[in-house]
């Protein structure tokens, strides 16, 4: 959860930059400040986006009753649709 | 006569003629569907169902066996008007026939129809349809649930779609039967799995499209309930175009398949990257303005700058204003020393232009005392004009007596 968590935030806090910056109120040092936290995040952003994930996931159980990932394998009948 | 008329006639075993029953009855009638209504159910042990089929008249057995049975989308109980698919059988060790049921729905369609809207009216009073209830699906979902069949067409479309829109995001499938008795509880199960796990920011819940009755599990109570009290945003995905599942009805979002699924749950990556490179250049814009304003302020005949590369442009410009300023702030100061220049200048001619400072040398102001005005040459008086003779310390009323001089002109 901490993952979307941060992507959303991260884009939250890119559009309020953007925002306070395009408002035309900071002081100078501030509109500064600004614009390089925002091309950090434009950065990072970019970064998460292009990452992908190889796995699919299935959720299961271990023997204690845990929750645990396991690759998500499909194979089998397709019988049910 | 009759006695050994009956005699001659051949003489069947009990098994003979059970079996050409059995043979007569089982060859000529196909399979076909029973409706009756249900008594005398009694679920076996060893898994499978006996019950009575019976209207006004007669009665008809029935068995079901356990691998039919499993995929029945709801428990028979008496009293419950069905529709059985199957064949007639003879039972041979009971002398009995029997329907062998192999499908069974409840209820004529219209009936599972009309209960289908008697579940949606009650929910719907209850607040389960409430849009007020519904949370918003998360914009950049990491991790993508999909409760569905492992072995289904639904999962496969939603990994497709997912991963083609959103590579980013995680797919973790949570497997459920989703049609047969095993689907209610299946899915109720796996939605509740969801939200104790807690590490899905939205479900998919869903099948393949399929007939009113396969789409059952989808139209309970139990997972209507599920869906409603689940933590997760939860998108149903029954591929039912022309009419709405209850699990459509309480969903937070509903999609019309389960690829469409896919489209609804994450945003499309390509329309992230422009919004991302969007948000820089509105930056790297307003960074701009701010700094070009900041430069017009500074320098208000300045010459206009071309601005290319946000962040050498920023050092740049941040070096640009840094020198603006002090270049202000020497201007400043600059005319803050002329001004002290004029002042003092200013003062040196005021000094100088100072009458008081002739007179304490001996030399004395003439004026005429008629007008005022002074006298600067012996023809600005007449002999007998009376004059004023200003002197350091004080004033002489004097008369003109006498003229010298290089000769009058006037």
């Amino acid at each position: 959860m901490s993952k979307r968590n941060t992507f959303e935030e991260d884009m939250e806090k890119l559009e309020a930059l953007v925002a306070t910056l395009e408002r035309n109120d900071l002081g100078l040092e501030e509109s500064l400040k600004a614009f390089e936290d925002g091309t950090k995040l434009v950065g990072k952003l970019t970064k998460a986006l292009e990452k992908a994930e190889k796995r699919v996931l299935e959720l299961t159980r271990d023997g204690q009753g845990e929750f645990e990932l396991a690759d998500f394998d499909a194979a089998g009948d397709d019988d049910d649709d | 006569m009759a006695t050994g008329s009956a005699e001659r006639q051949r003489v069947y075993s009990v098994s003979e003629i059970t079996a050409q029953v059995k043979g007569l009855l089982e060859t000529s009638l196909p399979a076909l569907w029973v409706e009756g209504e249900v008594s005398n159910f009694t679920h076996h042990s060893s898994g499978h169902m006996y019950f009575t089929l019976k209207d006004q008249q007669s009665q008809l057995q029935c068995v079901m066996f356990r691998r039919a049975n499993a995929r029945l989308a709801f428990r028979p109980e008496g009293g419950m008007k069905v529709r059985a698919w199957g064949r007639i059988k003879v039972y041979e060790p009971a002398g009995k026939y029997q329907l062998v049921v192999e499908r069974m729905r409840r209820g004529g369609v219209g009936d599972l129809a009309a209960a289908v809207e008697e579940l949606k009216r009650k929910l719907k009073e209850e607040g389960l349809f409430d849009p007020t209830h519904r949370q918003p699906l998360p914009l950049f979902p990491g991790t993508v649930a999909v409760v569905t069949s492992k072995t289904g067409a639904a999962v496969r479309d939603v990994i497709r779609v997912v991963r083609t829109r959103f590579p980013a995001a995680r797919i973790v499938v949570v497997p459920a039967p989703v049609q047969g008795a095993a689907a209610v509880p299946g899915i109720v199960a796996a939605l509740r799995d969801l939200a104790a796990w807690g590490g899905a920011d939205v479900a998919v819940v869903g099948r393949g499209g399929g007939a009113l009755e396969d789409l059952m599990a989808f139209n309970s109570e139990e997972v209507a309930r599920a869906i409603y009290d689940c933590p997760v945003p939860v998108v149903s995905a029954v591929g039912h175009e022309i009419d709405f599942t209850i699990a459509d009805l309480v969903a937070d979002a509903r999609a019309a398949t389960p690829s469409n699924a896919g489209e609804i749950v994450v945003p499309d990556r390509e329309a992230v990257a422009a919004s991302i490179g969007a948000a820089g250049s509105a930056l790297s814009r307003a960074v701009r303005s701010r700094l070009s304003r900041e430069s017009d302020r500074l320098e208000s005949s300045g010459r206009a700058y071309a601005f290319r590369l946000p962040r050498e442009l920023i050092e740049r410009l941040a070096q640009r204003v840094d020198e603006l300023a002090r270049r202000t702030l020497a201007a400043a100061s600059a005319r803050c020393r002329d001004s002290r220049a004029r002042l003092e200048r200013a003062a040196s001619e005021l000094r100088l232009s100072d009458p008081s400072g002739p007179l304490a040398r001996g030399y004395a102001a003439v004026r005429r005392i008629t007008d005022g005005a002074m006298v600067r040459s012996v023809a600005d008086v007449d002999i007998g004009a009376a004059v004023t003779v200003t002197v350091s310390d004080g004033a002489l009323d004097c008369e003109v007596r006498n003229i010298h001089g290089r000769g009058r002109k006037r």
